[in-house]
């Protein structure tokens, strides 16, 4: 159990779809310890399970640290899945996995995520701002797809069309 | 030694620039860094770092671009750059923020608003502007991408937003650009 190194494109496993968990078994416990611990190492605010070469449906967030805005605090989803989306927006993001780039990528303001907590009880949770988008990016992380696989638009064009 | 050079070229617009451009690259043993391009009007206009293959020097590659060249009417200059001049900036710096000027067309809104920024030691990363709206009333529309240095008070720099929007009549926002590293 430690601070795992996170696995940065083009390792495969990124671009790989994650499987369920089905059981609450040791090695789910022990992907969970170290997705906490290496996310308490990391500069980021969330990990998902093949960030650190664990093919399996469940992620870590917490924007706590980030001051001012709403959250839910430490968050463990297992099989986690979005229900409904609201207020769709464009956000410029980066991801641990893909060094220095960014790319101005399509997200929502507010998510209603469902999954299972660490001992295995449904839990479903509204999640606005930062930690919705930290979601949505790790949910994606989980079906294979890296925010380079929905860059929404090039540079300012977006705020170009935004003006207009 | 320059082993990089930044390709600038322009030209009318039509399917098959990239790749004329890009065939001769890749011929000569060229690498392609970073670029950016896009189309502005009726010209596409490119900005290339490419890093040079050993045997030839940036004049040479220039030489070779003379067929695709005269081929699309293309305005094309290579520029040597040495490793250094060509490397990515590894420090993002201050926070980016988007600046958005809009008013009636009138002289020297451009300038106004970027000698602001630069008497405030503040970088534009990117910028774009149109003129838009009927011939007779044509509307100004300018678009920044300025990093902001820490060392910038940013309401101070609203307020001096605020003084040249009355000055110049036009309307202005600066707002952060919502940017998430996860």
């Amino acid at each position: 159990m430690a601070v795992q190194k996170i696995l940065q494109y083009p390792h495969p496993i990124l671009k790989t779809r994650s499987e369920a968990v089905q059981t609450m078994d040791d090695r789910v416990g022990r992907i969970i310890k170290n997705l906490l611990d290496t996310l308490a190492a990391s500069p980021g605010v969330a990990v998902a399970a093949p960030q650190i070469g664990e093919a399996r449906r469940i992620i870590v967030c917490d924007v706590s640290r980030k001051a001012k805005i709403k959250h839910h605090g430490r968050i463990v989803l297992i099989n986690p899945v979005i229900r409904r989306r609201e207020g769709r927006k464009i956000v410029r993001e980066g991801c641990l996995s893909v060094p220095d780039y960014t790319g101005n990528v399509s997200r929502f303001e507010t998510v209603w995520v469902e999954g299972l907590d660490p001992l295995g009880r449904p839990v479903s949770l509204m999640a606005e701002g930062l930690e919705a988008l930290a979601l949505q990016h790790e949910v994606d992380h989980l079906d294979g797809l890296l925010f380079l696989d929905r860059i929404a638009s090039l540079s300012t064009d977006l705020f170009r069309r935004k003006t207009y | 030694m320059k082993r990089f050079a930044i390709i600038t070229a322009a030209g009318p617009d039509r399917p098959g620039i990239v790749a004329g451009i890009t065939r001769v690259l890749y011929e000569t043993g060229c690498n392609i860094e970073d670029t950016s391009m896009t189309l502005l009007r009726g010209e596409f206009a490119m900005m290339l770092i490419v890093r040079l293959p050993r045997r030839l020097d940036a004049g040479a590659i220039e030489a070779r671009f003379k067929m695709v060249r005269d081929a699309l009417a293309l305005s094309l200059l290579v520029k040597p750059l040495s490793a250094k001049e060509a490397r990515r900036d590894p420090r993002p710096g201050g926070r980016p923020y988007i600046l958005s000027v809009y008013g009636s067309d009138r002289p020297g809104i451009v300038y106004r608003v970027t000698h602001l920024l630069a008497a405030r030691g503040i970088n534009i990363t990117d910028m774009n502007t149109r003129v838009v709206g009927p011939a007779g009333r044509p509307i100004y529309v300018m678009v920044l991408e300025v990093d902001i240095p820490g060392k910038v008070r940013i309401e101070g720099l609203k307020a001096a937003l605020r003084r040249l929007k009355k000055a110049v009549k036009v309307d202005v926002t600066l707002h952060p650009v919502e940017s998430a590293q996860l």
